[in-house]
């Protein structure tokens, strides 16, 4: 039994299939970071950010970044720089492993200015780097197309799966997480009210969110049930790629597209929160990732590659 | 060994101590005492489990505990930087929500920054780092102002908008020296 599943497990994390998920992950993520990094220039706030008082309101901490005499502006252009490269593909998997370097070191220095999506992208750029998402539509698949080594059209597709198994931990570690009575029926549901009328967070008027006072309640329960069956996503994804085999909840799961249900869900739920909270980058970031819930047929309906299959070698 | 099976094995460790890590316990000043005789076990069975990658955590600054708008309760405060004239007037110079009053909001009003001020229940480590450079810059850029703070309103959310307690909190001031 043991043997049986452990030679399931190799051959699942020996896949291959086409880039096009990984490589969309990659360019949404980059693209949403950068954006998010040109903006704190925009505001003109990087020396706020991360130099210490009486310029700045950064922490006393003295790293890498202190010892060769690296300015606020020097790290943040150090990760505006490696997101590039990330974005266009430029010496993609180095570019991946700068950024998390240099992130990493800017939470440090500021460690309350940076949110969730920060550490999950760091997360994601590790992984990032050590897949394939070069493969396609970077700079570094057209060199090497020119220099006659073409990338291949199938990549190991285990880094999806892994991508894939953070952001559904994600959800659902953050719904486990949730104690406060707000979220239930105790509270009357009223947590993503409480957050709308913030008066430091939300962005909406009062007048507007009392409005829709009880429809906020559905958002509340509907986003609990969200991310607690986040793990059914990957029951559900399972159904959808196996539609021949029998069985009736597989059958019901694809009848009622239940992983479609989950996945509109989540982009309503992070599209609401940006629209009505002052969140940053965060609800963006969540949903540069939201490409790896796909199957890669889905992705590749318009694409000359062939679908996903299993490997004939060793990757 | 071959590496697809080295491979396997290795991304299933990956996961494994990503699953230990993320083990939702409650912090150690939050767990009730009904629940230590238990919480405090598990916690010292993941922390040895977790040796090996414990480096990472200060390192890379990852860690797989998510808690997202975890308690946002009706409880709240609004923040306010203040400078005083001479007579002892305080003037606003920044409030939360408050269109009226938006000097500095370029510079704290965007997610990062606001993550050093925005209290949960208690102010971030950061707050005092922030709380002199606040009113540092109202000093700096209101040579009327003999004093700078910011502080905190507790206010009380309900269904049509937030009321005010007059219950201020958090304050951190400022006094220009010399004459």
């Amino acid at each position: 039994m043991i043997k049986r599943l452990w030679r399931a497990w190799v051959e699942l994390m020996d896949r291959r299939e086409p880039a096009t998920a990984l490589v969309l992950v990659r360019i949404s993520a980059a693209f949403v970071l950068l954006c998010d990094q040109l903006w704190l220039w925009h505001l003109g706030i990087l020396d706020e950010m991360w130099s210490r008082y009486p310029v700045g309101f950064a922490t006393y901490y003295s790293g890498w970044a202190d010892s060769i005499g690296l300015s606020a502006t020097g790290l943040w252009a150090l990760a505006v720089a490696s997101l590039a490269c990330v974005l266009l593909g430029i010496a993609t998997r180095v570019a991946c492993i700068a950024f998390v370097i240099v992130s990493a070191q800017q939470a440090a220095i500021c460690p309350n200015g940076e949110s969730a999506i920060d550490i999950l992208m760091r997360v994601v750029f590790m992984i990032l780097a050590l897949s394939r998402c070069d493969a396609r539509w970077s700079i570094d698949a057209w060199l090497m197309r020119r220099l006659g080594r073409p990338m291949p059209a199938l990549v190991p597709a285990w880094p999806r799966y892994l991508l894939l198994l953070q952001l559904v931990w994600v959800y659902f570690s953050s719904g486990h997480n949730k104690s406060s009575a707000v979220w239930g029926p105790h509270g009357g549901f009223t947590a993503l009210a409480n957050a709308l009328l913030d008066p430091i967070n939300g962005r909406l008027s009062p007048s507007f969110v009392s409005a829709i006072y009880p429809l906020t309640r559905v958002a509340t329960a509907l986003s609990i049930v969200f991310e607690l069956t986040a793990p059914l996503y990957l029951l559900w994804l399972y159904y959808a790629a196996t539609p021949e085999r029998a069985g009736r909840l597989r059958a019901f799961a694809n009848r009622w597209r239940l992983r479609w249900i989950w996945i509109g869900l989540g982009i309503f739920f992070e599209l609401g929160i940006a629209s009505g909270l002052k969140l940053g980058a965060f609800p963006w970031g969540m949903l540069a990732l939201f490409w790896v819930l796909l199957l890669p047929e889905e992705l590749q309906r318009r694409n000359t590659v062939g679908p996903a299959k299993r490997a004939s070698s060793p990757s | 060994m071959k590496w697809p099976e080295a491979r396997a094995g290795l991304i299933a460790v990956a996961i494994f101590f990503g699953l230990v890590d993320g083990c939702p316990l409650p912090r150690p000043e939050k767990t009730p005492a009904w629940e230590r005789g238990f919480v405090e076990p598990v916690r010292k069975v993941q922390r040895t489990v977790l040796t090996p990658v414990l480096w990472m955590h200060p390192t890379l600054r990852i860690h797989q505990r998510w808690s997202l708008y975890q308690a946002p309760t009706a409880d709240r405060f609004r923040m306010s930087i203040e400078g005083a004239d001479r007579d002892g007037t305080w003037h606003i110079v920044f409030r939360a929500s408050d269109p009226e009053h938006t000097e500095l909001a370029d510079e704290i009003d965007y997610t990062r920054p606001r993550g050093v001020w925005d209290p949960t229940s208690t102010p971030p480590e950061q707050y005092r780092l922030f709380a002199n450079w606040a009113t540092l810059q109202v000093l700096t850029r209101h040579p009327e102002f003999v004093a700078a703070r910011v502080r905190f309103e507790k206010v009380r959310l309900g269904t049509d908008g937030f009321t005010g307690t007059g219950e201020f909190v958090f304050e951190q001031g400022h006094v220009r020296e010399g004459p």
